[in-house]
């Protein structure tokens, strides 16, 4: 539903998003067939050359490019069905929807688990930090009055289990990879051994595996930290709802939480449930309200909305018309132009074809991303200004705000009879 | 099971690509294209000609070289045919100096290879014919300055009077439309 309302972002025909989100591909796919036709249609080969002789070629210019223009336009139309079908909401994506959305639901169950897992295990760690720290002091104590490591015990010292602990976990530190809590407890259990049976000293590798050892359990906090912000932050970008474990669970059943087929579907329902959870406020309902709020009250902030919106027709046009290129010009090659075409020609469009619609694609996905935070962030900014155009007064706390979008969504949206209190201005 | 239906959308285009390259490398071989003349067999070889009777060729000639007594001598074995019989003929094959020139290397009319650029015919003077021939290039003024440069004859074909076909670029016909052609000033390169 959003998605479609969406479409009214959009400027008029000539407008930044008819010429980046529709004439733009719309050139490129041209572009690229008439390479292809020019190879291998004998007529197309001949008539090129010659358009530039032609007596009326003033005539077929302007034709053209009126025919261009309309094309264009009907592209630009069609970018809000394009969007859904990308969606999974109408089309192909919607007829594979079962084995799509069983994709879905592993990633997000996946993210879920390693949430639960990269939070458990900073707890582990931050809980053992302390017990960790002074069984290395107490080691390091213990071993004052023991003699400090030979020569020869140094140099193997990377071979015993307590050095090659170490290795590793210097190993996985200066890559920027977790640390488990299990691989830290060993190094933490063989260094302290290590210290209580010889002398630490200024140098040496006992001194170096204790800082080493400190160091990283820092790091493995912060490192798991990181994680779990970073999936928190996919988790809301990507898939609709909040995490199973989350302290903020709506009360009672919700539709906030079920998936769309692809990542795509995902990330539009991402935007609709984020103001839903936070503020109860449906933009299924009010998206064109808060539009007309932003069209007069922030038209800067409006013009960015545009743009994230023409990047992302643009995206999902070129991700639409590359796929028809890659699906028609391989069995075309075969069927028409078997003499003319060439294996490295076939298999380029064939291997280069699908590449291409992926890339598109995951570039789809990323403007769909910076678009829908856009527009998150236009609800959290403006939403009173719906409340200011509409009369209303403005709520004093957020569950009162909440139960307001709930009673407006609810009055507009559907019609049932709810009682407002209005506020004019003098 | 999570990636099942891209994996099968992949096999099935794998397999697809596949198919269509065995296709392709299987497929009949279109007859190459004939590249100039002869129309009728390959060129035989001076070596080849020795045996049957021939003249000798007195300079270089072209494929559809338009030949002339001048350009024929008898060679010094009786039985040869008259250089008469050759006059007027087309060479299909490029002879050297001093080479054979045999009834099947002739033909009646030049056979002139289509190409992209366009054919001109340039009425030649009385006597010119001897001068210009096919493979001769040429500078075709109107006033001081030359109008065509470097225009290729193609062949010369003569009838009660001759005229060099020459192969030009279509902005060079175009340029030479507005003149009278029998007053252009011809000079060979």
């Amino acid at each position: 539903m959003l998605s479609g309302l969406l479409d009214s972002i959009k400027s008029q025909f000539g407008g930044k998003s008819y010429w980046i989100g529709s004439m733009l591909p719309l050139v490129l796919f041209l572009a690229a067939n008439a390479v292809v036709l020019r190879r291998h249609s004998t007529a197309i080969a001949t008539w090129l050359p010659k358009v530039d002789t032609l007596d009326q070629k003033t005539l077929l210019y302007s034709a053209l490019t009126a025919l261009l223009l309309s094309l264009a336009y009907i592209l630009s139309i069609m970018n809000s069905l394009m969007l859904e079908a990308l969606e999974g909401k109408v089309g192909p994506f919607r007829w594979a929807s079962a084995p799509l959305y069983t994709r879905q639901w592993h990633s997000l169950r996946h993210i879920d688990q390693k949430f639960v897992r990269a939070l458990s295990r900073r707890n582990e760690i931050t809980d053992a930090h302390k017990a960790w720290s002074r069984a290395l002091r107490r080691g390091a104590h213990a071993g004052q009055a023991r003699p400090p490591l030979t020569r020869a015990q140094a140099l193997l010292w990377r071979f015993r289990a307590a050095g090659w602990t170490m290795a590793l976990i210097r190993f996985l530190q200066s890559h920027g990879w977790t640390i488990a809590p299990k691989l830290l407890l060993r190094g933490v259990g063989l260094v302290s051994i290590a210290l209580r049976q010889n002398k630490a000293g200024n140098t040496g590798p006992l001194v170096r595996a204790q800082a080493d050892l400190e160091s990283a359990v820092d790091y493995a906090i912060s490192r798991y930290q990181f994680e779990i912000r970073r999936l928190l932050q996919r988790r809301q970008s990507d898939f609709p709802g909040v995490r199973p474990t989350a302290m903020d669970q709506p009360e009672g059943p919700s539709a906030n939480s079920i998936l769309g087929p692809t990542t795509m579907g995902n990330i539009g329902r991402a935007m609709t449930t984020y103001t839903l959870v936070r503020y109860q406020l449906d933009l299924d309902i009010l998206w064109t309200r808060l539009q007309n709020s932003l069209q007069k009250d922030a038209k800067d902030y409006y013009s960015v909305l545009q743009d994230s919106k023409a990047q992302v027709d643009c995206a999902v046009t070129l991700f639409w018309l590359s796929l028809v290129f890659t699906l028609i010009w391989p069995p075309l090659l075969l069927w028409l132009y078997l003499d003319s075409c060439t294996v490295f020609e076939f298999l380029g469009i064939g291997i280069v074809g699908p590449l291409l619609v992926g890339g598109f694609y995951l570039l789809a996905c990323q403007s769909y991303r910076v678009f829908a935070d856009v527009m998150r962030s236009s609800v959290d900014l403006f939403r009173f200004n719906i409340l200011q155009a509409l009369h209303l007064p403005l709520p004093v706390g957020s569950e009162e705000e909440k139960d307001l979008w709930l009673k407006l969504g609810i009055a507009i949206g559907f019609g049932d009879k709810e009682d407002f209190q209005y506020k004019h201005s003098p | 099971m999570r990636y099942l239906l891209h994996l099968v959308c992949l096999l099935c285009w794998i397999a697809f690509l596949a198919w269509g390259t065995s296709r392709l490398q299987h497929r009949p071989k279109a007859p190459a294209p004939p590249v100039g003349p002869p129309a009728s067999g390959a060129c035989l070889t001076p070596a080849q000609k020795q045996s049957t009777p021939h003249l000798i060729a007195q300079r270089e000639m072209v494929a559809n070289w338009r030949i002339t007594a001048a350009d024929l001598t008898q060679p010094p074995p009786a039985g040869a045919p008259a250089n008469a019989e050759f006059a007027g003929k087309y060479l299909a094959c490029k002879v050297g100096a001093g080479d054979p020139v045999v009834s099947s290397d002739l033909r009646s009319q030049p056979q002139i290879p289509l190409t992209d650029k366009k054919l001109y015919l340039l009425p030649l003077r009385a006597g010119e014919e001897t001068a210009v021939n096919a493979g001769t290039r040429l500078d075709l003024f109107a006033d001081a300055t030359a109008n065509v440069s470097n225009a290729e004859v193609m062949a010369v074909v003569c009838s009660s009077r001759c005229e060099a076909v020459l192969q030009l670029t279509p902005a060079e016909v175009e340029l030479l439309k507005p003149l009278d052609p029998s007053k252009l000033k011809k000079i060979i390169r």
